[in-house]
């Protein structure tokens, strides 16, 4: 009998392990796909216009203009913040611009991105913000909808809104990326004021340290990947791009204006650039380093570059270099100084502002740049880029825009936070 | 599974006919009596993957014919997993060698959590899911509370592993990182383990 049951496992096993090429596992694939919503190039620039404040979203460019901030939405558009007291800042408006990326303003104009093209913004009546002008296509890295010969917008068609969809498949069927969009865009509109300001019109606002445009003087300079653009703005509605500069490079990152040099930042080093001849910079210095995202600053002597790691940037550096520009055509290092995991930065007078990611905003006093010292951080957030002026420091961070008073460095406070929505 | 279900039946049928042993009872003395059991195995899995080894230990109450205990083990299917379950078995004979079936029912732990490496610019992260097995087997008692056991049957076992990496990338600006793709499997495998009680 005891023969008779090992007799009958026996069997049972070579069923089993027959019945094993009969099994099949199960595997499924959830992931949204994206159906895209065109619309014509004609519809798209009608809706660039200013409409009801929206709530923020996402970590995009800075920039202050007078007493307001304009806080770019990645690929939407731009809030506009009236910042005249910094504890309660306002966010009165939105101006609806598809793959907005970057802008600057001047006088009574702003200057935004939209796609390849650049579009010129009159924001000088506050009840009626509207495109006055755009220039085609001339930011051809970035074009998304001229193809061949078509340049006509009644013609062109744009993506302006995705349509979500939630997807099962087995795992079998391969997935390419559903859920990359191109561009996930949508509509809005915006409304703000400015008539009564004093600010004559040819003045420029401030960008962040990680900006790609940057207004000096009379142009408008615009970086790439690979190139540097200028427009001249004599014609503040008009602008008329005056030069293309090839980089050399093609990991351009920032450009920072400061007197009559340009500051560009690249994944693998500083350039700096001159403009006495506005129309058409031309290359100073260049200073390399490992590889690394890198924003710049500079002051009069020196030059402040963050290096940060990171899976876009690559490279394992995370550190601030403080270099010598004093002989412009040769800058040299004067000295390193470790850190988290640094992003934009700003300095006012001796006062040196940077966004250390994870570890919030940190504040050194850099009167002596052999010997930098920290005397504040600020955690709690992740910080993006910042803004310092006026004894306010604007830091936009990965959940919303914060503001400090900084007048007294040994303690500074908390002026106001808007959050970032869901 | 119906195979598998069909399969089942006919194991039972084959044990439940075979006729009362004759021996040395061993199994009778003891069965009365409540005690610690500790059960270690080795196993092979077959299934559409190909082959992989388990490890497990079972430690519970043994009351007469009965067993009852809480298991743990490495599954190497696919994905190394630690199955945490409950295992109920019964000896379906009173006989120092017997046929005995068995169930267990719990939980699947991902041995990796996250995996940064797998995906560029991304990470992988696994979390826990059912895990079931059930069988039959034969146990030849070789002294009084040690006994070689020899068992074969089916284990199920589910694990979900989301994917998260770069959902777009704006031609200017940080790319936008997120949830890509779930993928939930349910692996099915037929088992064939050696092992030893004490």
């Amino acid at each position: 009998m005891k023969k008779n049951l090992l007799t009958a496992l026996l069997p049972v096993c070579l069923l089993l392990m027959v019945c094993s090429g009969c099994l099949k596992d199960d595997c499924t694939r959830t992931y949204k796909l994206y159906y895209p919503v065109y619309k014509s190039l004609t519809d798209v620039r009608k809706n660039m216009k200013s409409g009801p404040a929206q709530s923020l979203h996402q970590t995009g460019r800075l920039y202050l203009f007078g007493k307001y901030i304009f806080l770019n939405e990645p690929d939407k558009g731009i809030h506009v913040i009236d910042n005249s007291n910094p504890s309660i800042p306002k966010n009165i408006s939105f101006i609806t611009i598809p793959g907005n990326a970057e802008l600057a303003v001047r006088g009574n104009y702003l200057y935004a991105d939209s796609y390849s093209d650049l579009a010129v913004f009159d924001i000088s009546n506050p009840v009626n913000i509207n495109a006055k002008n755009f220039i085609s296509n001339v930011f051809p890295e970035r074009n998304r909808f001229y193809y061949g010969n078509s340049s006509n917008p009644d013609s062109v068609k744009v993506v302006v809104d995705y349509i979500e969809k939630d997807t099962m498949v087995s795992c079998e069927t391969m997935n390419y990326r559903q859920t990359s969009c191109v561009t996930c865009s949508a509509s809005s509109g915006g409304v703000f004021y400015l008539s009564n300001s004093s600010i004559p019109s040819t003045q420029a606002g401030i960008g962040g340290s990680m900006a790609r445009f940057t207004i000096l003087d009379n142009y408008l300079y615009t970086v790439s990947s690979s190139d540097l653009y200028s427009f001249n703005l004599s014609d503040g509605m008009a602008p008329q791009q005056s030069a293309k500069t090839n980089l050399g490079n093609w990991n351009i990152e920032t450009i920072y204006p400061f007197k009559d040099k340009l500051f560009i930042g690249s994944t693998n080093g500083m350039f700096i650039f001159g403009v006495t001849d506005p129309a058409h910079p031309a290359q100073l210095a260049q200073f390399s380093h490992v590889r690394s995202c890198d924003p710049v600053i500079a002051d009069g002597n020196y030059a402040y570059v963050t290096l940060r790691s990171g899976t876009t940037c690559q490279g394992y550096s995370n550190q601030m270099d403080i270099l010598s520009i004093a002989n412009l055509s040769s800058p040299s290092l004067v000295k390193t100084y470790p850190m988290t995991n640094p992003h934009g930065l700003s300095k006012d007078g001796n006062t040196l502002f940077i966004c250390d990611g994870k570890d919030g905003l940190k504040v050194f006093d850099a009167t002596d740049v052999y010997s930098v010292k920290l005397v504040k951080q600020l955690s709690g957030m992740e910080a993006i880029d910042v803004i310092a002026a006026n004894n306010t420091v604007m830091v936009i961070a990965a959940d919303g825009l914060y503001q400090y008073d900084y007048a007294d460095t040994s303690n500074i406070k908390l002026l106001s936070k808007i959050s970032f929505g869901k | 599974m119906k195979r598998i279900a069909l399969l089942s039946v006919y194991c039972f049928g084959v044990f439940l006919h075979v006729p009362a042993q004759t021996g040395e009872k061993l199994s009778n003395r003891k069965a009365s009596h409540i005690g610690f059991q500790s059960l270690n195995q080795l196993g092979l899995l077959e299934g559409e993957k190909g082959s992989a080894f388990q490890l497990q230990t079972i430690n519970g109450i043994k009351y007469q014919s009965w067993f009852a205990g809480a298991g743990i083990g490495i599954d190497y299917y696919k994905f190394r997993t630690i199955p945490l379950f409950f295992d109920l078995r019964k000896d379906l004979q009173a006989k120092d060698r017997t046929a005995f079936i068995f169930g267990d029912i719990g939980i699947n732990f991902p041995w990796v959590k996250t995996d940064d490496q797998e995906l560029w610019l991304g990470k992988t992260e696994y979390s826990n899911g059912l895990y079931y097995e059930m069988g039959m087997g034969y146990k030849i008692t070789i002294r009084k509370n040690d006994a070689l056991l020899l068992s074969a049957g089916y284990s199920f076992k589910q694990v979900t592993e989301k994917r998260y990496g770069v959902l777009y990338c704006p031609f200017i600006g940080p790319c936008q990182q997120g949830l890509i793709e779930k993928l939930d499997y349910g692996l099915k495998r037929v088992n064939f383990k050696l092992g030893w009680s004490f």
